[in-house]
């Protein structure tokens, strides 16, 4: 596309908190999916 | 819900509860695990819901129930006496809670516990549905007293128990009855229903305004303190674009979804929803439905899993399977955010709840018809009837609906936490990246020259801050996430989406909500030309835009024509109304179809239908002259 990028100090941290808030999402939707996501809505119900 | 202290759904109408739920509770050292079951009239199961029961008290699944609580409407009593009669035949322990005394008292035909006890033999303990009166010494009594089997109960002599313990007064005029004859009059009735309904969105609309400003602001000024902290760069343009854009911007929506999801509750509470499945009954079944599919698709106007789950209710398959795939088209509180903002940024404040309600509208038009269609192809067949008890109406309970709308707000707010999260962050970092250094060193040397040419500082930044805009600009126009949508953008050139609304789109499928952050990061890189920028122009000021929605309204595409114009907003609001957007929806499909056909066809249909509509709104619309021209 073209030869080299403009990078400065901010590129990695940027990049590195990208990294970070992924993670968190992640780990987030697979602590509190678990719980939530309508355990009132009869699709997650704790089924018996 | 008030003995084992859980969250459940208690709403004024039949057919709410559709599958077992389990609560623990603790009493007096004791552990019982409390079974919520699908409510019946009879052991002899119709419907899907009704089975489950059946086959729980029976013990087909294993676990035979130790006692049989039965809740009983005093106010229907005779009717009740009769399916506890029928209990009595499964040989279990039994306590009989009395509930909806109080109407019956209102009736003049309230029902003595004791005597009751006394007539039918099984311990009676009085409880309101609505307070957690009498839970406690139930809770007791399951515990102490060890509920013995019952002996049988008489049919034949239900009817005159009954009268000898609700005939002591002659029955009143009920409130129910005096407000039936205006609501579910011939003429008044449909009527009142839509001004009911209308109400509601112009209400959750123009209640929930001012607080929308309010988080813009913030937004704001969250962006402005930023600005101020962090230089040009990588990190400022996360911080801003990816973060507090993305995020934030779906933030501006929660007291709308709190506002219709408590309208919602209230409105089911009061037992106004039965009587709108009975008035819509008649219309229904012209389409192939029948009035019992109401109550799920009512349920879908909060969102539209519980409402696929509701059509257990119908007893009839092709019936329940024809509600199920027109379920999503009911328009869900995930789409409100994209309506307010479109709205917002494109009509005036006076149309706002008429055209929400046109989309709320559209969406019922369109599953009416699709039914009708599959109804008379796919799923050809018998029809089913509507036979459904109409409920006292009955001031709803506080408790239910803030606990409906933190439901609503927790998951919400889950949804923002994570899956719209990861996809702002992850549209950032493709509408950011690459950063060809030529780019930067074409603006670097414009701001030499600028800094040499004009000396005078405020004029200065005010052409810097052009020229930094332009920059974004442009960077943003060779981004990867400009190839993509560019690369898409030709399929919904017809419906005038530009390149970002078709990424808009394209983010959407996981989630609805997910277009207003990318909404929000694709306009704060840069809503300026880069190809029409004209060191000429510097000498106007930079349009002084706050929130997303002047945004939207000033940003303009390559050749300078609007990115968005209320004609094309109306189209992408079309295409929200009739897409099948939602991967949770789909696996609740897939769920209760027990087949992956379904769900396919449910997917298929809608976006086809979507494409469609937005296409046709814009077509329509530019041939009367409200298109973009060319």
């Amino acid at each position: 596309m073209t030869g080299s990028w403009s990078f400065t100090w901010q590129d990695p941290v940027a990049l590195a908190l990208v990294a970070l808030a992924l993670l968190a999402a992640w780990w987030l939707r697979r602590r509190l999916g678990r719980g939530s996501k309508c355990e009132e809505c009869p699709a997650k119900k704790d089924h018996v | 819900m008030h003995l084992t202290g859980s969250l459940q759904r208690p709403v004024n109408f039949p057919g709410s509860s559709v599958e077992m739920s389990q609560g623990r509770v603790r009493i007096e050292g004791t552990e019982l695990t409390v079974v919520d079951l699908p409510g019946l009239g009879s052991l002899q199961p119709i419907s899907p819901d009704e089975k489950v029961t059946i086959a729980h008290l029976r013990g087909d699944d294993g676990a035979r129930p130790d006692v049989i609580c039965a809740v009983i409407d005093a106010s229907k009593l005779s009717v009740e006496l009769q399916f506890v009669s029928e209990l009595t035949s499964l040989g279990l322990p039994m306590i009989v809670a009395l509930n909806k005394n109080d109407v019956a008292r209102a009736e003049g035909r309230c029902v003595d516990p004791a005597a009751l006890e006394a007539e039918i033999g099984i311990r009676v303990i009085e409880t309101d549905g609505r307070s957690p009166r009498g839970t406690q010494l139930l809770g007791q009594c399951l515990v102490r007293d060890e509920p013995a089997c019952p002996k049988g109960l008489p049919r034949d002599l239900i009817e005159e128990i009954a009268d000898r313990l609700q005939a002591q007064s002659e029955p009143r005029r009920t409130l129910t009855t005096r407000l039936d004859d205006v609501l579910l009059q011939r003429w008044l009735g449909l009527p009142i229903l839509a001004l009911v309904i209308f109400g509601m969105f112009q209400l959750v609309y123009s209640g929930a305004d001012p607080f929308v400003g309010w988080v813009e602001m913030a937004q704001g000024w969250l962006s402005g303190l930023v600005e101020g902290g962090v230089g040009p760069g990588a990190l400022r343009s996360f911080l801003i674009g990816g973060l507090i854009n993305g995020v934030f911007s779906v933030f501006v929506f929660l007291p709308q979804i709190m506002l219709l999801i408590a309208l919602i509750a209230i409105l089911e509470g009061t037992g106004y929803m039965a009587r709108a499945a009975f008035l819509l009954d008649r219309t229904l079944s012209r389409f192939g439905l029948s009035g019992r599919s109401f109550v799920p698709l009512a349920s879908s106007f909060a969102c539209a899993i519980p409402g696929i789950l509701a059509s257990r209710i119908i007893d009839n398959e092709r019936d329940r399977i024809a509600t199920i795939v027109v379920a999503p088209l009911m328009s869900c509180s995930a789409r409100l955010p994209v309506y307010v903002v479109l709205i917002g940024a494109f009509f005036p404040l006076a149309w706002s709840g008429l055209i929400l309600f046109g989309l709320y509208a559209l969406g019922i038009v369109v599953a009416a018809a699709v039914a009708w269609c599959l109804r008379r192809t796919a799923l050809k067949g018998g029809q089913s009837t509507l036979l459904m008890e109409l409920p006292t109406y009955q001031r709803p309970s506080l408790r239910v609906v803030f606990s409906q709308v933190w439901i609503a707000t927790r998951e919400f707010l889950i949804l923002a936490g994570t899956i719209i999260l990861a996809t702002s962050v992850v549209i950032w970092l493709l509408s950011y990246y690459p950063r060809p250094e030529a780019i930067h060193a074409k603006f670097e040397e414009q701001r030499r020259s600028l800094a040499a040419t004009v000396l005078d500082p405020t004029q200065r930044n005010r052409q810097l801050d052009k020229i930094a805009a332009a920059e974004a600009a442009a960077f943003s126009e060779q981004s990867w996430l400009a190839h993509i949508g560019k690369a898409i953008q030709p399929a919904f050139a017809p419906a005038g989406f530009d390149w970002r609304t078709t990424i808009g789109v394209i983010a959407a499928f996981p989630a609805r909500e997910a277009i207003i952050p990318t909404y929000g990061i694709l306009y704060s890189l840069g809503d300026i030309d880069a190809g029409a920028y004209d060191l000429a122009s510097l000498d106007k000021p930079v349009e002084e835009v706050a929130g997303l929605r002047s945004v939207l309204r000033e940003a303009r595409r390559m050749d300078g024509r609007p990115a968005l114009n209320p004609l094309i907003a109306l189209a992408l609001m079309v295409f929200f109304a009739l897409c099948s957007q939602c991967v949770s929806t789909l696996g609740a499909i897939r769920r209760e179809t027990r087949s992956w056909r379904w769900p396919a066809f449910t997917f298929g249909y809608m976006t086809v239908l979507a494409w469609v509509g937005a296409v046709a709104v814009y077509q329509i619309g530019s041939l009367m002259g409200y298109g973009l021209g060319s």
